[in-house]
Formats: structure tokens, sequence, C-alpha cells
């Protein structure tokens, strides 16, 4: 799966879980970005991503994200790593 | 898996044009609790339901009423991380009649917002207090060495409870939900943890118990968290990632379905339980078409996959009915056919007996609930309407949306399973009534539904079209004369027995006068249920030597026609009198003021304790309620 797929997939997510049908995401986004974003809705979050992209997230590899672009790649590596 | 059946909420159809119910309900006018449940009773994801939460904010913001929602301002309070469910509680609750406003405690401050009277629980004036206690909070959350030492840890636990109880009786009116404790799967010893007193899991099975104890209260309510939690299996409901990361005590993703017992709880408090299951026949209650099929090709038990299936569905239903729930039945058949099953198939569970209400026929379902309904007088929200067909169902819910309609999956051996875990007649209490009401129930449809237009007792008794044959004793009634003759011992005025070679006597005895009674009505055939013999007694007298009835159809004015009948022949064969005698023993008691209700005049008392009385065959006597068919009249023209 390329980058753009994921990213493209992970937008449907976000705009689901943070109840906000407008909302772009990039590289660059983070919690703050994001007025709906607390530490509850960051759980769910977690949550519909691994069940939209069939894959397990640990806490320490989710705590240790700064951004939604290291979240991309890190769902991109999992994802790949299934399909090897 | 089959425990997706709950984790998905498999009963709730799939939540379609969502979005657009929202938007159309935001923009609307008016009370918005119909179309707020109708959206509701879908399987709606997390994020759904807290959408659903947000528009019900949006609405009341707006100054809408919410009816026909019932308002109920719940507290929360417990240990971990509640907030998700909460606010889902406040979507959910509109699919089962509530408007729930949920106010929460502030974060592991269950104790102290109880017992403080100014805590914000207790000044907020809630009606109910859900106490969400987890296992990892309270002192039996670690194993410990010794029985003592167990047993002490448990009452701690359960002391807690109590002070909160306590508590919240002191400073507010609120009734309290108290949930029992999901044990973790993890096991200490492995099977032996059973047997150790000071493994958690044993502490926590012992405190359940005790918890349920708590709850005889009337004012304190069981929410058997720790069976639900068993159903879905203790591995899914406690996830380690969730407690760590964020003190979730239970999996987010079963949040929709722990909400929904929940309301399903408050539901029951508030009345709003279901209390009557309507049953499609074909491929629900049997596999196959009983119109095609017949009897020999009906599938239903008999070690027949199929057939098992759909007999758990009738077990599932005489189990309902045990304990309140009154059952009826739509079926698009010709009625007859319809019942053969019920009838004749050795292995159908359910009897006629057990329907309230039998409806086949080829209108549609809906209309038929409808009528179910009235002849049940019962509210369409008191309804669940089983059927393996989806546009049934579709039907149905467009049309009767109080009625709940659960989805079935393909496999009819999962229909008892998805039916059940709906819960939609969950309830709080079960009374002695509840065990006779599915009876009482059946015997008040049958006179509602011939009430319907009646006004007083002789419409009643006009409405039940009762159509009597008249007829002398003859060959073919012999038998069951002398059956009644033998037997009757209530209704009967003289108690007199015949042998059966009597009775053929009074078959060919021309100077007498003999007469037996057979009645349909609309309930059905009861067949022959009066007996009366006239005997001449003194010039132009006739003396009634015999006459019995059946206490079944007592209060339907029978005696009224015998009587006719027997003045209008006396009066043909020349007689003036009719003497009536009643011999007093100790069963037939109920009848001892027979003759003076019919207007016979007391005459004299005999020598044995009986009394005669007399009357006048120019007395004109009215039965207008039954339409009577002499046979032998009848026989007789068709011969001619």
């Amino acid at each position: 799966m390329s980058r753009d797929e994921v990213t493209s997939i992970l937008q449907v997510v976000f705009r689901d879980v943070f109840q906000d049908d407008e909302l772009i995401i990039g590289d660059d986004t983070t919690a703050e970005d994001v007025p709906t974003w607390d530490s509850l809705s960051n759980i769910q979050m977690v949550l519909a991503v691994e069940q939209a992209f069939r894959i397990r997230l640990t806490a320490a590899q989710v705590s240790g994200l700064e951004n939604v672009g290291g979240l991309i790649s890190v769902v991109e590596a999992k994802v790949a790593a299934k399909a090897a | 898996m089959s425990s997706e059946i709950l984790t998905q909420l498999a009963w709730l159809p799939v939540g379609e044009q969502f979005r657009e119910g929202c938007q159309a309900l935001r923009s609307g006018q008016g009370a918005f609790g119909r179309e707020l449940r109708r959206i509701a009773t879908h399987a709606l994801t997390l994020p759904q339901l807290q959408r659903l939460a947000a528009l019900i904010d949006d609405l009341q913001g707006q100054g809408r009423a919410c009816d026909p929602l019932t308002p109920v301002k719940l507290g929360l309070i417990g240990d971990g991380t509640l907030d998700v469910l909460a606010r889902i509680l406040r979507s959910t609750g509109a699919r089962h009649g509530l408007l729930i406003d949920c106010v929460k405690a502030a974060y592991g401050q269950a104790v102290q917002e109880a017992l403080s009277a100014d805590s914000a629980i207790n000044r907020a004036g809630c009606q109910v207090v859900f106490v969400a206690l987890d296992y990892r909070s309270l002192p039996l959350n670690e194993p410990v060495a010794t029985g003592a030492e167990a047993a002490a840890r448990v009452e701690q636990s359960l002391e807690i409870v109590r002070s909160i109880c306590q508590g919240l009786r002191a400073h507010s009116s609120a009734r309290v939900v108290l949930q029992t404790l999901a044990p973790p799967p993890e096991p200490l010893f492995g099977s032996l943890d059973a047997m150790v007193p000071g493994a958690v899991a044993n502490m926590i099975g012992q405190f359940n118990l005790a918890l349920v104890k708590e709850c005889e209260d009337p004012a304190i309510f069981l929410l058997d968290t720790a069976r639900l939690a068993a159903a879905v299996g203790l591995a899914n409901w406690h996830a380690p990632t969730q407690w760590n990361m964020a003190k979730l005590p239970f999996a987010l993703d079963l949040a929709p379905l722990y909400a929904d017992h929940v309301c399903r709880l408050l539901g029951a408090m508030h009345g709003k339980a279901r209390r009557a299951l309507v049953l499609d026949l074909d491929n629900t209650l049997w596999g196959g078409v009983i119109g095609d099929d017949g009897m020999e090709g009906i599938l239903l038990g008999e070690g027949d996959a199929t057939g098992e299936a759909h007999l758990s569905v009738q077990r599932m239903a005489l189990a309902l009915r045990s304990r309140g729930i009154v059952l009826a039945v739509s079926s698009k058949n010709n009625d007859e056919i319809a019942r053969e099953p019920f009838r004749q198939h050795p292995e159908m569970l359910l009897k006629e007996e057990h329907i309230a209400v039998f409806r086949a026929n080829w209108d549609d379902k809906a209309s038929n609930i409808r009528a179910i309904a009235e002849e049940l007088a019962l509210g369409l929200d008191a309804f669940v309407f089983l059927d393996d067909n989806p546009a049934e169902r579709a039907i149905v819910r467009r049309y009767l949306p109080e009625v709940a309609v659960p989805e079935l999956p393909e496999d009819p051996a999962l229909y008892a399973r998805t039916l059940a875990s709906a819960g939609y007649f969950e309830a709080v209490v079960f009374s002695d009534e509840d065990r006779t009401r599915a009876d009482a129930y059946q015997a008040n449809a049958q006179r509602t539904a011939l009430k319907q237009s009646a006004t007083n007792v002789e419409d009643f008794l006009a409405a039940l079209n009762m159509r009597a044959k008249l007829q002398p004793f003859d060959a073919v009634g012999r038998a069951r004369i002398a059956q009644l003759v033998a037997k009757s011992n209530q209704f009967n005025l003289t108690t007199r027995r015949y042998t059966e070679a009597e009775v053929r006597e009074l078959e060919e005895d021309p100077n007498t006068f003999t007469l037996q009674v057979r009645l349909e009505d609309r309930l059905g055939d009861n067949g022959m249920i009066s007996v009366a013999v006239c005997r001449p007694g003194a010039p132009k007298t006739w003396e009634i030597e015999t006459w019995l009835m059946s206490c079944r159809v007592l209060g339907r004015g029978v005696e009224k026609l015998v009587l006719k009948e027997m003045l209008e022949e006396a009066r043909h064969a020349g007689v003036e009198t009719l003497v009536g005698i009643y011999r007093p023993t100790e069963r037939n008691g109920m009848v001892r003021d027979h003759y003076e209700k019919l207007g016979f005049t007391f005459q004299r008392d005999g020598a044995e304790g009986e009394t005669y009385w007399s009357l006048s065959t120019a007395t004109q006597v009215e039965a207008p309620w039954f339409s009577v068919l002499r046979p032998e009249i009848s026989e007789a023209l068709a011969a001619i």
C-alpha cells in the first residue's frame, strides 16, 4: 500500500473518530490542531486505525509519535510487514 | 464467532442513511423523540453513537420537546475512565425510550461523591445512580494467603458498596444500580483458583454473590456485568493495552453493548420493557412452508439440524411465556392449515393454547399486529415481532416503528440466541402475577375480542353468535347423554341417573319430552351442553324430571332457551303447567334458586328436602341471542 493510500484511509478514520467532516490531515498535523483530539479520543483513533488496517499498535509505538506523519510511517511499515 | 451477535448488536439493523437521518432531524421541528428512537434503533458504531449524543444536545438546545422519550437523570460513579460510556448512554438510551442526562462523578471519587451531601452527583437530583465499580480499585484486587484474609477483603469491598449506597440514600432520592465485577481472565493457579479462597477470581465470585443479596433492597437494582463480560469472553472484556493507556475498565469496542445493557435495565425500571412476542410461522417456528410442504414436509425436531434449530425457537417462546410474556402468531397462511402443526405435529412444543391471539390470513402483517395489539389491549411499544423474512421485517419496521423487530442471521440455529441477546423483555421483578399473566391475557383477549362493540350483557351474548341445535334423544346422542347424566353434579336439578338402557327407553317413549342441546359459538364448538327430560304427572302437567347443564356455558342464557323449548312443546301437547323439582345435594347448591329465577312459583317442600315449583305454560320466554337449528325437522324436510 502506498503512503498516499494509507493517508487517505487514515483521513476517513480521523474524520469519523474526531467527528469533523472537514478535517484534512497532513504529515505535520498534531493533536493540538484538532479540538476533539484528547487522550480518550486518541485511544479510539488508535483502535479504529488498528481495525481499518488490520494491524496491531503497542502503547509504546503510539506514545512515541510526534505527529500524523509518524503515524502514517508506522502504519505503512506494519502493512508492508504483513504482506511480506 | 457467535460472540459477534453480542459485540455487533446483531439484532439491530445496520445504520443506513445515518447522516441523512441526523441532518433531517436537526433541521426539523417539534418533538424529536420518535425519530430519534428510530435512528438509535440501529447497530451504530462508537463514533456514530457519539455523534448522536451531540445531536441530542443540539436538539435540546433548540428547545424542542423530547416526547415520547422519558427523561432520566442518571448519575454515574465508579472506577476507571467512564467518559465514553457516559456519552453514549445518552444516545443508546433513545433506543430504549429514554432521554438520559448523564451526570459524571469526578474521576476515582465514587465513595467521596456518594458520601458528600454537596457533591455534583447528590446535588444534581439524579433519579438513578449507576455505581460502576471495578475490581482493581477494591481491596480484593490482589491475591491473599489465607481464607480469613480473603473473607475480610471481600467484606471490606462490600462495605465500600454499602457506604456508597447509604451515602446516596442519605443525600438523594435516587434508585441505585450496582454491577457485579468482571473477573480478570488470567489464572493464578489455574482451575485451583476456584478452590483457593485467596485467589482474586474466587474473592470476586464471593463478592458477586453477596452483591446480589444487597440488590434485594427494593431501591437497589442489579446489572450483571460479570455475566455480560463472560458472555463476550473475559479475554475480550479486559483489554490490558487500553487499561494501561487510559484506565479503561473494559475494551472500548464493547462500549455500545455495555451501554445497551445499562439502558435496557434503565428501560425496565421505567416500564419500557416489552411484554408480548408475535411469531411468524413458516421458517421461523418450523423449517419450510406448511402450505406447500405439508405436515410431513416441514422440518421440526426429529434429529434434523434445521428442525432442531426451529424447535429451539419454540422452546424459547415457551420459556418466555412461562415468565409472563404473551405469545401471538401472525402468519401469511390459510388459518386451518396454519393451525394443523399446533394440533397434530408430534414435535410441536407450542400448542394453540399457548397462543393468546392467532392470526393466519393473507392480510399484511402490520395490520395483523395492530389488530393483535388491540385484542390484547397492549400498546404497540409492548411488542416484539420475530420473522425470518427480511421483507416482512422491513414492512413492519416501516409502518409500526414502535414494534421491536430483531434482525435475524441466516442460520436458524442462532435465531433463539439473537432474540434473547436483544434483551427486549428485561425485567426487574418477577411476581406470581407474571407467572400467570399469559393465561390471563389469553382469556382477556377472547373476551375483549367479543366485547368490542358490546355495551351490555345482551350485546355481548349476541356477539357470541351462539347457534344451538335442539333435538329429542336419539341413538347418535345416546352415549354423550348417558355421560352427561352420569357425571353432571353441579348444574343438575334432580341428579337423576339413568343407565344407557334407560336412556334408550326414553328415546322411544312418545309420552316423554326429551331434549339434548348442542351449542356452537364464535369461540368454537362446545358440543352437547344440556339435557332435559319431562314426564306427564298430574293431568295437564309435566314434571321436569331431569334438567342439567355443563358449567362451561353458565351465564349465557341457555336455561331460558331450554325453558322456551319446554314451554312450546308443552303447549303443543296441551299441557298447562310445568312443575320443576329441585333435589338438593352436596354439589348442586348453585341451582337452588334456578326455578325462582326463571319465574316459577314455589309450591311446596317435599318429604326428602326437595322443593316443588310451578309455571304456567302460557308464559312467554325469549332467548333472542340464540339461533336455533332443529336437525330432525330439517332432515324431514330434506327427505320430502
